[in-house]
């Protein structure tokens, strides 16, 4: 069984991070993860074109744009797929929870982050 | 938070927490031990709003799988002293000892708040919960737990009214500077991703190799509203705000970098020191954080030293030398910081496994003239060597201090003399 993820931060040490943790946890699940990555809403809605989603991750503020607009992409193109907001205040955003799964809360730490993805992905 | 033998008529049976009637014993007690440690005693009084709502729509009995859910998260944010009650349906108690003003018990209630942020999940439902909280601290003269208690709820009962997720205290010292650590408290998160928290590097020169063989990182915040800030001021905040574990990742990924850097120039032997803070070093995380940095961000054969201050030796002995060891066996160094200011026995240097003495500055002035100290000193550094504990003499700033420190066979020094904190490029030429 594999799974794909995509990551969506517009700060490249996050994005980073974020990718080490879900290879750490890929190789403790034996699971095969498949990570892309987009640092803006353009990048990351041309990944959604291309690829199915079993999972995304995706900062709300973007340089062009919101991260809510690429989960309700994301919505249109496939139902199956789970998506969380990774942001400093989750609470904010709490209208938008329609468009979301679950909201991340930044900073994240290796520990939380891991069990965060394991309950996006069911594993 | 503080293990304690509960008698069945002072247990909540749904979250085994003490109850109402436990915390009003226990408080009198801390109120009485007030007066004699001298330490301030804070009640935070708190009250979820409309959990019992939910089982409407999603069940009976979401709200007492909340409940226990919540005691967790809470019990999580708590020092190893402080005591966590359920002291009503949808309220919660913390007395603590560990919040030394004001200050520091409104940064940690609005922790609380923050914290609740994060959705709380009955599957397959998501919930958000907000909550109020009231907060009293203990006068001089208060022995009365119950009256405590109440001044803390009816605190609560002020801010519900003026909306939902309020803090309030029953009196305010100094409302600006309250605000401002509030407001860092605030923009911290933003500030380890948009570069405001940066890092700078103060050298520690070998005499003996006659070249600098290592460096100590220290965390730097340049505030768009209140300039730079002193990391006195920041680190505390980030201690009781839950950042501190971030800004330390963050120090950490950064000393990989450096050590690329270092590779890249050809420079070998050189060692970079990283400040723990007790609050992350007995985290129960900790060592598998550091085990994960370390191994994907290059670190695993780098001269790295974890900084731990003389205080972290107040915290549980067996707890911390099972963690030193942990991280001993990553072969990463440990320097105990500020060495001679207070806590740290002799007793602590045989039983931790500490690489490395940092002696504190303060016995660096006017060492020529102070005989005593100069045999203190000496003790100091032969007792370390004796036990194959490295020294470094912090603070030198003159000639005439290096001179003194040298003929006592220490042979690192870390000071203005030699380096003050730079940035890392120019450390780096410096290396060259």
């Amino acid at each position: 069984m594999s799974k794909r993820i995509l990551i969506v931060d517009d700060i490249d040490f996050i994005i980073e991070f974020e990718e080490k943790v879900i290879d750490a946890l890929s190789k403790e699940l034996s699971m095969k993860i498949l990570v892309d990555k987009a640092n803006n809403v353009k990048d990351a809605l041309a990944n959604i074109a291309k690829h199915h989603y079993d999972a995304m991750v995706i900062d709300i503020n973007l340089p062009d744009g919101s991260g809510i607009d690429i989960a309700k992409s994301a919505q249109e193109k496939s139902k199956d797929t789970r998506i969380a907001a990774l942001t400093i205040y989750p609470q904010q955003y709490e209208e938008q929870k329609n468009y979301f799964d679950a909201f991340f809360k930044k900073p994240i730490l290796p520990t939380s982050y891991k069990q965060h993805i394991r309950k996006l992905l069911h594993v | 938070m503080e293990k304690i033998s509960l008698q069945t008529t002072q247990i909540d049976s749904l979250t085994n927490l003490p109850n109402r009637t436990y915390v009003i014993e226990s408080l009198e007690k801390k109120l009485s031990s007030t007066k004699e440690n001298k330490k301030l005693t804070t009640l935070l009084f708190i009250e979820f709003d409309d959990l019992a709502r939910f089982n409407e729509t999603f069940g009976f009995d979401i709200d007492d799988k909340l409940i226990v859910q919540l005691s967790h998260k809470i019990a999580s944010l708590l020092e190893i002293d402080d005591i966590l009650a359920r002291v009503g349906n949808e309220q919660f108690a913390i007395v603590s000892q560990n919040l030394h003003s004001e200050e520091s018990a409104e940064i940690f209630a609005k922790r609380i708040i923050t914290a609740l942020y994060e959705p709380f999940f009955v599957d397959p439902n998501m919930f958000y919960i907000s909550a109020s909280i009231g907060i009293s601290l203990s006068s001089a003269n208060e022995n009365n737990g119950y009256r405590l208690l109440k001044t803390a709820e009816n605190t609560m009962r002020k801010v519900q009214k003026d909306g939902k997720n309020h803090i309030a205290f029953t009196r305010h010292k100094d409302p600006s500077s309250l605000k401002k650590s509030i407001r860092l408290m605030e923009d911290l998160p933003a500030a380890l991703e948009n570069g405001e928290i940066y890092f700078v590097y103060q050298g520690q020169y070998s005499h003996d190799k006659q070249r600098f063989d290592g460096a100590e990182l220290l965390s730097r915040w340049q505030h768009p509203k209140y300039g730079e800030i002193s990391p006195e001021i920041f680190i505390p905040i980030a201690e009781q705000s839950g950042m501190i574990g971030p800004l330390t990742i963050k120090a950490l990924i950064e000393s990989s970098k450096m050590f690329a850097h270092l590779d890249a120039a050809g420079v070998k032997d050189f060692s970079i020191s990283v400040n723990i803070s007790s609050v992350v070093l007995m985290a129960s995380d900790f060592i598998d954080t550091v085990q994960f940095v370390r191994s994907n961000y290059n670190l695993v054969g780098k001269k790295l030293n974890f900084e731990i201050m003389e205080e972290t030796l107040t915290q549980n002995i067996d707890n911390l030398v099972q963690i030193l060891e942990k991280i001993r066996k990553m072969d990463i160094g440990i320097e105990l910081d500020d060495y001679g200011t207070g806590y740290a026995s002799l007793k602590y240097l045989a039983l931790l496994p500490i690489t490395t003495l940092k002696v504190d500055k303060s016995y660096v002035r006017d060492l020529e003239k102070d005989t005593k100290r100069q045999a203190l000193f000496q003790a100091i550094v032969d007792m370390s060597h004796a036990l194959d504990i490295e020294v470094i003499v912090e603070g030198v700033e003159t000639v005439l201090e290096d001179d003194i420190v040298k003929k006592f066979g220490c042979i690192t020094v870390q000071g203005y003399l030699y380096s003050k904190p730079m940035k890392f490029n120019t450390l780096l030429n410096t290396l060259k």
